[in-house]
């Protein structure tokens, strides 16, 4: 990761990077009025320091956390696994001395259970989108505090104010993708343009949909024009038809371990993440990524701090953080998936580019189904049950 | 007490001595507290983490459906009349022929072997440690080891197509073959230990006798040895059937996740479905009929001459 250059004496203070003194030079000298030097020291909580000062190196002092209270000294992340650049969490701690807990969960359920079960270990969570409507719903997140959140404004407006947590207050975008179809351009002489690829028996056993109930069912609601999260029981019952047609001619229902089957030749046609078809394409060039004309389904996971966490100062220092430019930049390059923030794109070799409006008249957001998740289940258990 | 000593040094050694005869002096006589002393760390264990949990689920059966996971206030029946559906029972007849077979499999396929093993011979111990080698490593790596064997381009079919036996690969993987291969390749060191057992401590004497007497080498095995194995079969039969009924890993990656078998439903109710009372329910009636046909089968066999499991 690039080092970052040093942006604004407020942030670098407020980050402990900046010691008192070397930011009342650096303030006076860039032309602010004494007042306003001393306003911002004070409002960061400085005038009993409880640490002495280091005026030489970026050591972590307690007094330069932002106001209202101190910056905590430690910091838990719960989060999902292989979603993080290998040197985010390190070039955290070394520039703000913040020591990172970092563990790391494979399903939303796994997670919404824990928080549900009373951990109060953790200070930040990463649920998708319709997980984050439910830790809402059973009042387990708290509210962010925007004037720590300075690089904010770096998301793109598409990730502000999503469908899932319309009022913004909660959450910060961290990665995005959309669930398509990824294809092999040397196997088939069309690109796949429909969801109907999966009703063809030419193709039959060369297929395969994800083990996902919202993702199956999703693709075929969106195929018959009805939407994702749709609790329209006619609707439901014709996307079950579809998808009892469907599994006669795919191979299997299997979700990120088909990549492997997609490089070596077994699969020609799968419903995939777009993320992950990435990390397949890099290693075999034929394989490509579509999103079907009837539209697909697009996710994002976001950075949640849950209602008893410990450490909220450091969560918040920590998502400013991750929201720099060159910092969201790394991890997306790492992950293979979209990031939100539209300034990383810029900085990015070989960005996921933000959804045209175009895209995004046909992607759909996956929300919580609430009641109808019983619903759901029993037609998931009908195709599975053959 | 020790009294040799009087240095201060020696006095707290002196007081756990004591403490300690005290503590031993408690089982004197007392058959009983050695007993429990003995059972009671292993008991609690099971107490807390086996039966404990086994008690919240029967509890959380009962209770109503919180929509966003868990349990609220409220009891009901509800969930068990709920698994009266032809769907659910489907699944369990399904999923009852699959560990039935499974079980009949290992057992044909297992008691040779272990016959070989407790014959003796130079091989016994190298046999024995090739059958429990797997365990050395995790069972889902196995599983995925197979999938590479059996997949269109794994290395059964790259073998068979490079010899020119077939022309085009078999179709293994994501059949119900191949569920029923990796259920009885997971399993059957669970049905060859057991035999192997019981088989080991049959008296040699008993099948001389019988040779005396002009049984046949068929007759023997028939009215000798397979009666005395019994034990080591039913026990194998056990530790075969009850994890393969409940098994959700192997039809998920072996059978493409298109079969469903009751415990992915289960594993379904816990996850996507937010339904624990259901989940639940359908967890204990599983094991109802799992414990019914144990004590049945157990019953039948102890009305049956000599034979203890």
């Amino acid at each position: 990761m690039k080092r970052t250059p040093t942006e604004n004496p407020v942030t670098e203070l407020v980050q402990g990077r900046l010691s008192r003194r070397a930011f009342v030079e650096q303030a006076l000298a860039s032309g602010l009025s004494v007042g306003a030097v001393s306003a911002v020291l004070s409002a960061c909580g400085g005038d009993t320091p409880k640490q002495p000062e280091t005026p030489s190196g970026p050591a972590p002092s307690t007094d330069a956390a932002p106001a209202g209270g101190e910056m905590e000294k430690e910091l838990k992340i719960y989060n999902w696994s292989d979603y993080i650049a290998e040197d985010t969490v390190a070039n955290f701690e070394k520039e703000t001395g913040i020591k990172v807990t970092y563990d790391t969960y494979e399903s939303n359920e796994e997670l919404i259970a824990k928080l549900q079960a009373g951990a109060s270990g953790y200070d930040l969570v990463c649920p998708s989108g319709y997980a984050v409507q439910v830790l809402l719903a059973l009042d387990l997140l708290d509210k962010l505090d925007p004037n720590q959140l300075k690089n904010r404004g770096n998301l793109a407006p598409s990730f502000r104010k999503t469908a899932f947590d319309p009022s913004d207050e909660h959450i910060v975008p961290w990665q995005w993708g959309m669930t398509g179809i990824a294809w092999r351009k040397d196997k088939l002489p069309v690109p796949p343009d429909s969801w109907a690829i999966f009703h063809n028996a030419e193709l039959a056993k060369k297929m395969t949909m994800m083990d996902d109930m919202r993702d199956v069912l999703g693709a075929w609601l969106k195929y018959r024009g009805a939407s994702v999260n749709s609790k329209v029981e006619a609707e439901l019952q014709q996307a079950k038809a579809d998808a009892i047609e469907a599994r006669k001619h795919i191979q299997s229902f299997i979700s990120a371990p088909v990549k492997a089957q997609l490089v070596a030749g077994d699969v020609w046609v799968a419903q995939l993440w777009n993320g992950d078809t990435a990390q397949a394409t890099a290693e075999q060039p034929e394989i490509a990524w579509t999103i079907p004309k009837e539209g697909a389904i697009i996710w994002s996971d976001a950075m949640c701090i849950p209602k008893k966490a410990k450490n909220k100062r450091a969560a918040h220092a920590f998502l400013d953080f991750i929201m720099r430019p060159e910092v969201a930049a790394s991890i997306a390059d790492y992950t293979g998936y979209g990031t939100p923030n539209a300034k990383a794109l810029e900085k990015m070799e070989n960005p996921v580019a933000l959804p045209t409006d175009e895209q995004m008249a046909k992607l759909e957001f996956q929300l919580d189904l609430g009641e109808a998740t019983e619903l759901w289940d029993r037609i998931w258990t009908e195709v599975k049950a053959g | 007490m020790s009294s040799s000593s009087p240095s201060p040094f020696r006095a707290p050694a002196s007081g756990l001595v004591a403490l300690r005869r005290r503590f031993f002096a408690l089982f004197r006589g007392r058959p009983e507290t050695t007993a429990w002393t003995l059972v009671g760390p292993g008991l609690s264990w099971m107490l807390l983490f086996f039966i404990g949990p086994l008690l919240l689920m029967l509890f959380y059966s009962f209770k109503q459906r919180g929509v966003y996971g868990v349990v609220v206030d409220g009891y009901t029946i509800e969930h068990y009349l709920r698994f009266a559906d032809p769907l659910y029972l489907g699944i369990l007849w399904r999923t009852l022929k699959m560990a039935l077979s499974c079980t009949i499999i290992c057992l044909l396929l297992g008691y040779p072997v272990a016959y070989v093993i407790a014959a003796g011979g130079r091989f016994k111990n190298l046999l024995l440690f090739l059958v429990v080698l797997p365990f050395w490593t995790s069972f889902l790596v196995r599983t995925f080891a197979m999938i590479f064997l059996m997949r269109d381009t794994g290395l059964i079919n790259t073998t068979l197509l490079s010899l020119g036996l077939i022309d085009e690969p078999i179709a293994m993987l994501y059949t119900p073959f191949a569920v029923m291969a990796g259920l009885v390749y997971g399993f059957l060191p669970f049905m060859v230990l057991p035999i192997y057992t019981s088989l080991e401590k049959l008296d040699p004497s008993l099948l001389e006798a019988a040779e005396v007497l002009g049984a046949r080498p068929v007759a023997r095995f028939l009215r000798v040895t397979l009666p005395l194995s019994m034990p080591g079969v039913a026990a194998g039969s056990l530790l075969v059937f009850i994890p393969s009924l409940g098994s959700y890993l192997t039809p998920d990656l072996l059978g493409g996740a298109k079969q469903m078998m009751i415990g992915n439903l289960v594993q379904n109710q816990f996850t996507s479905a937010r339904n624990w009372p259901f989940g639940s329910a359908a967890s204990f009636i599983v094991m109802a009929l799992v414990l019914v046909a144990v004590v049945g089968f157990l019953r039948k066999r102890d009305a049956g001459p000599g034979s203890v499991l």
